[in-house]
């Protein structure tokens, strides 16, 4: 293989891309290893070809300081078209000169300057010391402002209030810098940054946009996510400065001058000048602290997670403060936090939504999609019999057992009350509610986790947690028993076989970004499908009230 | 001129400044995902300055920076479980070698970067902008304009072919 060859560099080349973004499996990163062990060429090209991408991530990508890309607005329709129209397979143009800009609005857009040089002097600033410190109150009280240059958009908002932007603000309309505050009276707002900052201010709220990195909270609470493009962020408070270095920290400011700062993530400088007391602060993560204003005096305060709004998404009217993802209620329609309807669900033979209370019914294997819910991938009745597919992507569950293929009821989200002695892997002192998926054998389904993703932008699935069981039933305990598998794109991460009535188990599986479809299953215990009690006959299915409790994804 | 903790300061970041991106190109060429590298970024940085003072003015600092985030990267892959995502140690230790010497020229390439990417269609500069400035994924970008991934990846190899193409020709035609 030679890259003398422009047909064999950028065939490679598109291996070098998939495979940094995960993309390249089997075959293919077989003979991409191979290039790269024995060839001092592909090695280079590798290099030469990563080197670049380091060029565009540095804080002064020369792309960033290109006319054409003035605007970092991404959802430029003109562009967005222009690049649909283009042929597909078109080679990339050598262009005599360089023409004006075509296809770009031209909005208020701060042009990139050596504004940025600062921020970087923030950020090794921050890491070092009290020396560093005076350089930074210089820069912070001397620096000026422009007002009226965009650096920000309204990404999002839910039931937002605004008390002096004649309902204009939308999502997607520019912020501009500017001295006029901004008043969030109720409701949630979330500010995207040119840099790539996100900042999510609950109202009642009121801040200043100062500059591109820049934001100033009169009173309210507000969120931040800053990540390292934008090193250096700062928020002003009446009495203070929080100055980021990469990080997520929420800020509650009161009217009364009092501030709370709570760092999740990173590191933050807090810098204070209330009652000529000055304050220089290092936050790591984990820590908070409180300023009483009236005083000038800080103390040390419980980090609470859970404290701030992060993440909100209007369409789903997702407000995210750090709780986990509850998969029953979404399967009760809801958004996972509690907004599902208790006692519906799905039918499992057809994949649409239900609260019918079926009896038993057989079904064969078929996958089936569930249009309604873009969270849930699909639902099946698993029988053994062929290949059970478990996801859209077609992976298969190679494990499935040989069942009777019939399944009660559907597959709903409900809630139950959990007696301490049914935890068979832990000690619980008192019984405990759960909001549980109900899920009676045989019946399975898949959530796809790239959906919740797409929709929680920025949050990252870290595992999932639930307890599992069976019921405890007043009827035939004794024929209670079932089968449980927990497979993540088709691959089997767990299994617990024979539990019986009024037995509880947790489970724990962590989860990457990578993974794409997490599918729970319950099946019969390999039971006969014909059993005697007192002269009747019972199927394999009979009484095999399988629930998860509390079956939550955790974000971060 | 050391003693004085403001100049410490100064003269750290000073050097940091000049430093930075060859450091970050080092960890980015051997850990591929980058919020990983991101984070060793910051802990080469963190150490950098912790052992400052053993730092000898004069030398290399960047190939200094360098070889604590070699020492930091091995730990990291110590604590990780290989996937799919990195690659086999083998491998990682030729790039390894070889970065060090293709990082030497980096500020040189930046230059020639930023005439190459005058050079290319409009529309090609936008997409590496999208994919590259603004993180913006693959799988977006599809969407967004109803293609497969595989015509974007199609298309950014391309763009990027052209440019590693255009900066190499740039450079031998400097002499570099």
């Amino acid at each position: 293989m030679t890259m003398k060859d422009p047909k064999t560099s950028q065939h490679f080349c598109e291996m070098i891309l998939k495979f940094r973004d995960g993309q390249l499996s089997g075959e293919d990163l077989q003979q991409f290893k191979v290039a790269l062990r024995s060839n001092p060429e592909a090695r280079s090209y590798y290099i030469e070809t990563v080197l670049i991408h380091t060029i565009f991530k540095g804080r002064k990508s020369p792309l960033q300081q290109m006319e054409i890309l003035a605007s970092n607005n991404t959802l430029d329709w003109q562009l967005w078209d222009a690049l649909a129209m283009q042929e597909n397979t078109a080679e990339p143009v050598q262009i005599e000169r360089i023409d004006p800009p075509q296809i770009e609005m031209a909005p208020l857009s701060k042009p990139v300057s050596a504004k940025q040089t600062p921020s970087k002097t923030l950020l090794y600033t921050m890491i070092c010391s009290a020396a560093a410190f005076l350089i930074l109150i210089l820069y912070l009280n001397y620096s000026p402002f422009e007002p009226g240059y965009q650096v920000a958009v309204l990404s999002d908002s839910i039931d937002a209030l605004w008390a002096n932007t004649d309902n204009s603000m939308k999502k997607g309309t520019p912020i501009l810098t500017g001295s006029k505050p901004l008043i969030l009276r109720d409701g949630y707002a979330q500010l995207r940054f040119d840099n790539q900052a996100q900042l999510t201010i609950k109202g009642p709220a009121e801040f200043q946009i100062l500059d591109s990195d820049v934001v100033k909270l009169n009173y309210g609470q507000l969120y931040s996510v800053i990540p390292p493009r934008a090193y250096g962020f700062q928020i002003y408070t009446r009495e203070s400065k929080i100055i980021d270095l990469g990080t997520e920290f929420g800020i509650q400011q009161n009217i009364n001058g009092d501030t709370e700062i709570h760092v999740l993530k990173g590191q933050v400088v807090f810098v204070s000048k209330a009652m000529g007391k000055h304050i220089n602060l290092d936050l790591a993560a984990g820590s908070a602290r409180k300023l009483i204003a009236a005083t000038g005096e800080t103390a040390e305060i419980a980090c609470k997670e859970e404290m701030f709004v992060r993440q909100i998404d209007s369409a789903s009217r997702w407000i995210w403060k750090g709780q986990p993802l509850n998969l029953a209620d979404i399967a009760g329609g809801g958004n996972g936090f509690g907004t599902g309807t208790i006692d519906t669900g799905f039918d499992p033979l057809t994949g649409m939504p239900s609260s019918e209370s079926p009896g038993t019914r057989k079904s064969d294997n078929t996958y089936q999609r569930v249009p309604s819910n873009p969270l849930i991938d699909g639902i099946f009745v698993p029988n053994g019999q062929t290949q059970q597919i478990v996801s859209s992507q077609r992976h298969v569950f190679r494990e499935c057992p040989v069942t009777s293929g019939t399944t009660y009821h559907n597959l709903t989200n409900g809630v139950r009350i959990l007696s301490p002695e049914a935890f068979q892997d832990s000690t619980v002192l008192a019984s405990q509610s759960a909001h549980s998926l109900l899920m009676h054998a045989n019946v399975g389904i898949t959530y796809d986790l790239q959906a919740i993703r797409e929709l929680l932008q920025g949050v990252q699935i870290v595992r999932f947690q639930s307890k599992l069981g069976l019921e405890d039933v007043f009827l035939r305990p004794a024929l209670s028993n079932a089968d449980f598998w927990i497979l993540v794109d088709g691959k089997l991460k767990y299994q617990k076989t024979q539990v019986k009535a009024n037995q509880l188990f947790s489970v724990v599986i962590e989860l990457s970004d990578k993974d794409r479809f997490l599918t729970l299953v319950v099946t019969d215990g390999k039971d006969p499908e014909e059993r005697i009690v007192d002269n009747m006959t019972y199927p394999a299915i009979d009484c095999d009230w399988c629930m998860f409790a509390d079956p939550v994804l955790i974000l971060k | 001129m050391r003693d004085n903790p403001h100049d410490i300061t100064k003269t750290f970041m000073r050097l940091m400044f000049a430093n930075e991106r060859r450091i970050y190109a080092y960890i980015y060429v051997l850990i591929p995902i980058q919020e990983e590298a991101e984070d060793i970024f910051q802990e080469t940085i963190a150490v950098m300055w912790s052992k400052f003072d053993a730092f000898e003015e004069g030398k290399d600092f960047g190939a200094w920076g360098i070889g604590i985030a070699h020492n930091i990267i091995r730990n990291y892959r110590r604590k990780k479980s290989r996937s799919h995502f990195y690659l086999d140690e083998d491998i990682e230790n030729l790039l390894e070698q070889e970065a060090r010497q293709s990082i030497k020229s980096l500020d040189l390439r930046i230059e020639v970067l930023r005439q190459c990417l005058n050079q290319l269609n409009p529309l090609d500069r936008k997409i590496i902008h999208l994919r590259y400035d603004e993180d913006v994924s693959v799988k977006a970008i599809a969407e967004k304009i109803s293609r497969t991934m595989k015509v974007i990846y199609v298309k950014l190899a391309r763009a990027n072919d052209f440019l590693l193409r255009c900066i190499r020709r740039t450079l031998a035609e400097q002499g570099g």
